[in-house]
This record gives C-alpha cells, sequence and structure tokens, in this order.
C-alpha cells in the first residue's frame, strides 16, 4: 500500500517537458502555483488549466498516472467541497430541506476551489514526475546558490535532499520487510487503543533506525572512496543552460498570467460571475 | 493428512494499476506433517510470495490455503493462530532484531502468543538450545553480537514460537561456508527433534539436496517440479534452463552426459559422483 | 617495472575503537605484510570475522593502521594529504550494492565521482558512458536505481568506480548478498576489469568457487594470513583450510578422491572446466 503513493517519484522520458532546463521547470512551477491561487474567475481559470493541460500532454506522462497523484489529495477536495456547499449561502438556493441548503455560490465556489487543488498537485506532480531528483536538487542548489553569501552551505542542503530521495525507496522497502517479518512473530499493528498501537511500532521503528545507521556508514564511506568532499570544486555531468524551448515555456506562462489579471481586473469579478450564474439558474428554472 | 494444502492459488500484485505483476499462479501443492521441503527458484520465481501465503501474511487474489484441513482465511481468530503455527523466518532475519537483550527478543513471539511468564521462559529457553545460544549469552543486547550469531537469534525468535510447520528464507545467505554449515545442522537437528515439517526456501540445489525429502522448483510463479531430490537431479538439464544452480560435480556430470557419455546426473554428493564416476571409468576400461 | 607493487601492507595492525570505559576488542588486523602486484588478480578468503574486510578500508585510507603502513604506489595512507590521490588510485566496491549508490537515477550515480574530481562535462559524460558499457549496464542507464536487481545494482556501483579510472579495485565481498545470477554478473564484470582493461583486482570472498579463478589466493584467519599462494598451491591444504571453517571447491574434491583410488587425473583441478577437460583427455577424447 505505501508503495502506491506516485508523488516524488520520476518517470523518464525524453519530451520536451523532460528537457526543459529544471531550474526554468521548478520556476515555472513556482508562478504557475501563485497564478492559480490569483485566478477569481472561470475564464482565468480555464486558461490556466489549459495551459496545465498542453504540457501534460507534452510531457507523454499517461493520463492514468496524473489521476494516480490526485488520489492523495482526493479527500482533502471532498471535504472542502462538501463545506463549500454546506456553508456557502450566497446565490439562489437550488435545494431547501430546513436549515440545510444548497447554493449556486456553494456549487460554484467548490467548483472553484477543487479545480485549483487539483491544478496545483497536478503541476507539481508534473514537475517531480517529469525532473530526476538529483536534477531537481542541482536545480535548488543552483537558484539558491546566492544563498552562499549569508552563510548557508546550499550545496550541502541540495546533497542531502539528493541522498533522501534516493533511500526513500529503500526505505520504504524496508519498513514493508520489517513489517511483514515482526506480524510473522505474531506483532499486531492493526488492532488496540492508541497507546498500545504506539508501542507496536517500536519492533518496526528500533531495526529500521539502527539498518539506518549502518546504512548511513556504508554509504559515507562508499562517498569517500569516490573521493567526495563537498561542494567545493565539483563539476556536473549535466550542464544547465537555458535554450530557446526553456524562454518559449517562460513566455507562455506570462502570457497566460497577463491573461489572468487582465480577465480579473476587466471582466468579471467571481460575485459577478457567480450573478451570471444566478441569472442562468433563473432562467431554466 | 496434509499440514499445508494450496488450491488453486494465485497471487497478483498491484492489482489494477499499470504495475499490475502476476506473482504465483495456479499453485497446488500439499506438504505432509514431518516433511522436509526445499523450494527452489531464481530472484522473481514466486518462491518468497508463496511462503508469504503459507502463514496468511499475503491474502490469495484467488484460491485457498489449508492448514490441517481448514481454509486459513475463515476467521480472524484462525488465520492469527496459523500466524503462530506456521513459522515464517525471512531472509537476513537478524535486521529485524530489536529488543535490548537477546532473552526479551527471543521472546517477542511467545509474548504476542498470550503464554504465561513460565511457558514463555520455556519456550526462550528451548529455543536459544536448539540455536547454540549460550546461556550467558542471553542477556546480551543482540546487537553486540557477530553477524552469525545475530542470525541464530532472529532464526529463534521463530522457533520460540514452536511451530508445527518453520518455514526459513534464505536462512544461510550471506554467510562463510562454517555458518552455512552450522545453520544448515541446526536446522536438520530441530526437525528430527521436535518432528515438525519444515520448509527452506534457497536458490540453489546444494543447499536443499543434503536434506530436504522434497524439493519444489519454482518459474515464473507457477511450479516446475514438486517431487523428490532425485527426481529434480535427473532433471537436472531443466534446472539449468530455468536459471538454477546445479552443483559443481552435477555439472561435471552433466558435461559428460553432453559429450554423449553414459553416466548418470541425478548426483549431488561427492562419495555418489565418486563411485558413478569410478563405474564409469572401469566400463570405459582406463581404469 | 614489470613487479611494481601498486598495494603494500607493511606489518600493518589495526584495532577498531570502542567508547570509552569499554573493553578494548581484539585486532582486527594483526601485523599483517601483504605485498599487491600490478595488474594481478587476487582473492582473499576467510570465514566472517577474519579481518579481511578491514584490508579493504584500509587500503584507500578510509582508515589508516593503528601500527605499520599502507604504501599505495609509493603514496603512504597516513599522510592525509595524499587522500585523494590515493582513492583515485584505489578504488573500493563494498558488500551492499543498496548502500553505496548515492544518486537516484544510474548515470547520474556514475557520473558523482568524476564530478568529485572536478572533471569537464564532455569528460564526465565519455567517462559515465565507457564505465556502464565496461560494466554491461549502459541500456540502462536513465533507469532508478532502486528498481534493479542486486546484480545490476552492483554493476553499478563498480561502474561508479571505475568512472574515477583507478588502477585498483578492492572488491569487499561483492557478491554476498546476490542470487546465483548476480553473483555471475558480477564476478563476470570483475575478471573482465582484470583481463581487458589491465586494472589490478583484488576480491574478498567466501565463495571457493570464486577463489578458484583468481591468479593468487591469500587465506586469512584470526586476522592474520594463514595461507598465501596460487590457487593450486593453497588448496592443496584442504585439511588446514577446513579447519578454518573454509573447504576446499568440490571438483577439487572429487578429482583427489579419484585419484586415491587410482584414477589418472593432473594434479591440481580446480574448476569445473578443468575436471571435465582432464577426463575427456583420460578417455581420449580431445
Amino acid at each position: 500500500m505505501i508503495k502506491d503513493i506516485t508523488i516524488g517519484q520520476f518517470f523518464p522520458g525524453n519530451s520536451v517537458v523532460h528537457r526543459l532546463d529544471p531550474r526554468m521547470k521548478l520556476v515555472l512551477t513556482f508562478i504557475y502555483i501563485i497564478a492559480i491561487f490569483l485566478c477569481k474567475n472561470f475564464l482565468a481559470l480555464g486558461a490556466m488549466v489549459l495551459f496545465l493541460l498542453i504540457s501534460v500532454l507534452l510531457s507523454k506522462i499517461s493520463l492514468k498516472l496524473i489521476g494516480k497523484s490526485i488520489k492523495p489529495v482526493f479527500i482533502i477536495v471532498l471535504i472542502t467541497s462538501v463545506l463549500q456547499i454546506i456553508y456557502n449561502d450566497k446565490g439562489i438556493a437550488l435545494i431547501e430541506y430546513g436549515k440545510f441548503h444548497i447554493t449556486t455560490g456553494g456549487v460554484f465556489t467548490a467548483l472553484f476551489t477543487t479545480v485549483r487543488i487539483v491544478a496545483l498537485v497536478v503541476a507539481s506532480s508534473l514537475l517531480t514526475y517529469t525532473t530526476s531528483p538529483t536534477l531537481l536538487t542541482d536545480a535548488i542548489e543552483r537558484l539558491f546558490s546566492p544563498l552562499k553569501i549569508v552563510k548557508i552551505n546550499v550545496h550541502s542542503i541540495a546533497m542531502m535532499m539528493t541522498i533522501a530521495l534516493r533511500f526513500i525507496p529503500t526505505l520504504i522497502d524496508e519498513v514493508d520487510k520489517i513489517m511483514s517479518a515482526q506480524k510473522s512473530r505474531g506483532a499486531d499493528l492493526e488492532n488496540g487503543n492508541l497507546v498500545q498501537r504506539g508501542k507496536a511500532l517500536i519492533p518496526i521503528f528500533v531495526p529500521l533506525f539502527i539498518n539506518s545507521f549502518s546504512r548511513a556508514y556504508d554509504l559515507a564511506f562508499a562517498m569517500e572512496c569516490r573521493c567526495y568532499k563537498g561542494g567545493e570544486g565539483r563539476t556536473r555531468l549535466k550542464e544547465m543552460k537555458l535554450a530557446l524551448k526553456d524562454y518559449i515555456a517562460i513566455f507562455m506562462l506570462i502570457a497566460v498570467c497577463v491573461f489572468v489579471a487582465i480577465t480579473n481586473k476587466l471582466i468579471v469579478a467571481p460575485e459577478e460571475y457567480s450573478n451570471i450564474l444566478d441569472s442562468f439558474v433563473r432562467f431554466v428554472l | 493428512m496434509a499440514i499445508i494444502e494450496t488450491q488453486n492459488l494465485t497471487y497478483v500484485y498491484s492489482e489494477g494499476t499499470p504495475f499490475r505483476k502476476v506473482a504465483i499462479e495456479d499453485i497446488n501443492i500439499s506438504i505432509e506433517e514431518g516433511e522436509f521441503v526445499g523450494i527452489i527458484g531464481h530472484t522473481g520465481s514466486g518462491k518468497s510470495t508463496l511462503v508469504q501465503h503459507l502463514n496468511g501474511l499475503l491474502k490469495p487474489t484467488s484460491g485457498t490455503i489449508l492448514y490441517d484441513g481448514k481454509d486459513i482465511h475463515s476467521s480472524k481468530e484462525f488465520t492469527r493462530s496459523v500466524r503462530f503455527n506456521v513459522g515464517l523466518c525471512f531472509q537476513y532475519p537478524e535486521y529485524q532484531l530489536f529488543e535490548s537483550s537477546v532473552y526479551k527478543d527471543i521472546a517477542f513471539g511467545p509474548q504476542n502468543m498470550g503464554l504465561s511468564e513460565e511457558e514463555i521462559n520455556e519456550h526462550v529457553l528451548r529455543a536459544a538450545d536448539f540455536v547454540g545460544i549460550k546461556k550467558e549469552m542471553l542477556k546480551k543486547s543482540p546487537f553486540d553480537l557477530s553477524g552469525g550469531e545475530k542470525r541464530r537469534v532472529a532464526i529463534a525468535g521463530v522457533i520460540a514460537m514452536e511451530p508445527k510447520v518453520l518455514i526459513l528464507d534464505e536462512p544461510t545467505a550471506g554467510l562463510d561456508p562454517k555458518g552455512r554449515d552450522t545453520i544448515a545442522d541446526m536446522i536438520d537437528n530441530y526437525r528430527k527433534s521436535t518432528g515438525s515439517t519444515v520448509i527452506v526456501v534457497s536458490h540453489s540445489m546444494e543447499d536443499v539436496a543434503k536434506s530436504a525429502s522434497k524439493v519444489l522448483v519454482m518459474n515464473k510463479g507457477q511450479v516446475e517440479f514438486f517431487t523428490g531430490v532425485k527426481e529434480v537431479f535427473s532433471n537436472a538439464q531443466r534446472l539449468v534452463e530455468i536459471g538454477l544452480n546445479v552443483p559443481q560435480i552435477t555439472g561435471i556430470l552433466m558435461d559428460l552426459k553432453a559429450k554423449g557419455y553414459n553416466v548418470r546426473t541425478d548426483i549431488y554428493s561427492v562419495d555418489e559422483a565418486k563411485s558413478e564416476l569410478l563405474r564409469f571409468f572401469k566400463e570405459r576400461g582406463v581404469l | 617495472m614489470k613487479n611494481e607493487n601498486i598495494v603494500e601492507f607493511q606489518n600493518v595492525s589495526f584495532r577498531y575503537d570502542v567508547s570509552e570505559g569499554e573493553e578494548q576488542l581484539p585486532l582486527a588486523i594483526n601485523h599483517v605484510s601483504l605485498n599487491i602486484k600490478k595488474g594481478d588478480c587476487v582473492a582473499i578468503l576467510g570465514h566472517n570475522g577474519s579481518g579481511k574486510s578491514t584490508l579493504a578500508k584500509l587500503s584507500n585510507s578510509i582508515i589508516t593502521p593503528t601500527e605499520g603502513k599502507v604504501v599505495v604506489k609509493g603514496m603512504d595512507t597516513n599522510n592525509e594529504a595524499l587522500s585523494y590521490e590515493i582513492r583515485k588510485t584505489v578504488g573500493v566496491v563494498f558488500q551492499n550494492p543498496d548502500n553505496q549508490i548515492v544518486a537516484s537515477i544510474v548515470e547520474e550515480d556514475v557520473a558523482f565521482g568524476p564530478e568529485n574530481l572536478g572533471l569537464p562535462r564532455e569528460e564526465i559524460r565519455k567517462r559515465v558512458d565507457d564505465s556502464l558499457k565496461a560494466v554491461d549496464m549502459y541500456d540502462y542507464r536513465h533507469h532508478e536505481s532502486h528498481k534493479l536487481s542486486g546484480g545490476q545494482k552492483q554493476r553499478v556501483a563498480i561502474a561508479g568506480i571505475i568512472a574515477m579510472r583507478p588502477e585498483c579495485i578492492f572488491f569487499d565481498e561483492p557478491t554476498a548478498m546476490l542470487d546465483p545470477k548476480g553473483r555471475k554478473e558480477v564476478m563476470d564484470t570483475v575478471f573482465k576489469l582484470n583481463r581487458e582493461y589491465g586494472i589490478t583486482v583484488v576480491y574478498i570472498t567466501h565463495f571457493m568457487d570464486e577463489a578458484a579463478l583468481a591468479n593468487r589466493i591469500v587465506v586469512m584467519d584470526k586476522a592474520e594470513i594463514l595461507l598465501d599462494g596460487t590457487p593450486k598451491e593453497v588448496f592443496e591444504n584442504s585439511d588446514l583450510l577446513k579447519s578454518v571453517g573454509l573447504d576446499i571447491p568440490q571438483c577439487a574434491q572429487l578429482a583427489k578422491e579419484l585419484k586415491k583410488s587410482g584414477v589418472n587425473l593432473p594434479d591440481n583441478i580446480l574448476t569445473r572446466e578443468e575436471f571435465t577437460d582432464s577426463v575427456l583427455n583420460l578417455l581420449g577424447d580431445k
């Protein structure tokens, strides 16, 4: 079950999205996430979704995998939607049952938030799906390298991230194995109260920590054997160089952002938009 | 009656995802009480998946597993009792030690069984004795022991539940020749003195040939052979084809046979090979 | 300079440290002198805890001797300033492949060493590709390392070392955690590096059939060298080997038994191929 989580995974490929400069991808994702929160109407949101959809198609990542990335946030989306629908009483009522009523405003906001969250998750998944962890940490290291001035060792932090990403799957496998082994000795991980369950974790986590220590020792030796001595004087296999496609990507996103800004300001504010929705509902009814 | 039986046992990993993989398919085996069964197959042949079904750790996608003639998933209570009756010791079990003393670690299983302090004590001492852990070692931290000792303590942790069926997944992996012999003797001794059923999973025929009465050869999630050791070796060529190792001496006899000479290949001990080759040399008049 | 030594252990002792107040551990290596000749293929045999793994770590200044010294191509490993050069000369591959792979993607991991050396990008690319081809893992260069089989992982780890272009590699039980298929893949790679690339190879093992394929076998017992010689010389001492928990290869055992019964086989048969060939010779079929 733990193995089904796909967020943070990398699916190697050779698409345009894969080949974008990882620094640019990081920046693009960052801008995208901010922009998606600034969207105030469906038109702007639609443009953002379209941009994402095109990126997904260009990446050649299967839609099934994209769907899988949304799975973990499904519950959050569901809960916020339900809350919106129940507590938002703007607009006209569609269903009324005593104190309980569903309004167009509620449905509208619920839909809006859902699209936002999904777009957010898909955008960040697309980043990790198409960028190898090493490149991603490299990009972070380079983007944040100005922090060296304030004595922050960006290289060490990036190296720790690389190692963490590299060992997560290994440790997940290990937890799986230890759990099976302790269950075979009758460990009961599913039943009991909170204290009992907490106690039941000891046989899992003690070996995990001890094994991780010995892994860390081994890894440190292995890294020393390969002449690792910190970030000083290191070169890289993969050069990061902005190419035409990177500029195209950022200009496209900026264009979408401008569109978002204009629609936000000029066309319709969300309230007005829901008024339009209201009149439509009235018309239908 | 068979102590363990599987009927049309099939298990599929990650059903319904792009990573779907059939691990074992339509396994029908039956293991008699007191038998010593070796399960061999290369990595990914499904042997580890199979044994994790026998103590109810994995639930079959389809098919049933019977313990003592009863479906092990017939009730939650029964599944739990099977856990204790079918002891499963994983590969590299020393990586699962966690207690502050050897005694406590071995006692973990018996404790979970809900035994009394007194019974637990008896179980632990008996198990320690089987694996050759001395009394003064019981107070030590398991993390202060050598690799081979840790392995034996971990195995004792399973034996301490005094299961009717003891399953060991690659019990000698990573050990030196002496360590391998010690563990093999220990398992043999355990089976002889308790009459338990023993199942040993391995990569190579060499490990199981000495003591197993029957061998289950797994290939691509299915049963290739399930028969006596001799019969399996008489199909030595097939073992090589499915990527398994045969002992060096079996290999020599196979080489000679491939050259057209009339020698038996169902041989796996040096003594047997010696008498077969002497017979052959006499027949050919070179001796 | 044909008999030049690449690594010299000169009267080396080593004791692992313990935290204060604890009882001192016995010597892991006890006054060992051992020279590794350039281009040689040496197996170090010994049971668990015989001190053989410590030798690997001593060889490239990961640890330094408590007594005596280790000299790599004239460089003393006690001299910390030289450790960088020493590690470029002598690489070490460890037992657990999982714990020596640094990056998630195969080619990025292999690049780790050359990146540390500060090589230009084109040179790194070339070394990564060459190394992956040498271990036959080039087709997997974009794969995620944790999804590979044990044998494949270990070959990636080996590629990571050969990308540093060392002259000598110590392998610390590289096959102990692998299945038979993985073992064969890794041992084939080890011998290929020695024969085709001229890299000096020292491999630590407790598999007799692997040791039999080396040019020279050093047997360790209780932190000391017990035997040192060609495989044929070493496996002569079957009783001594047995007494320290080691064995001789099955083939050698069988050949010995048959000779005792009067079969006219040549001395010192060690491998399956040698055995079969001599039998065929005997039958006049060759």
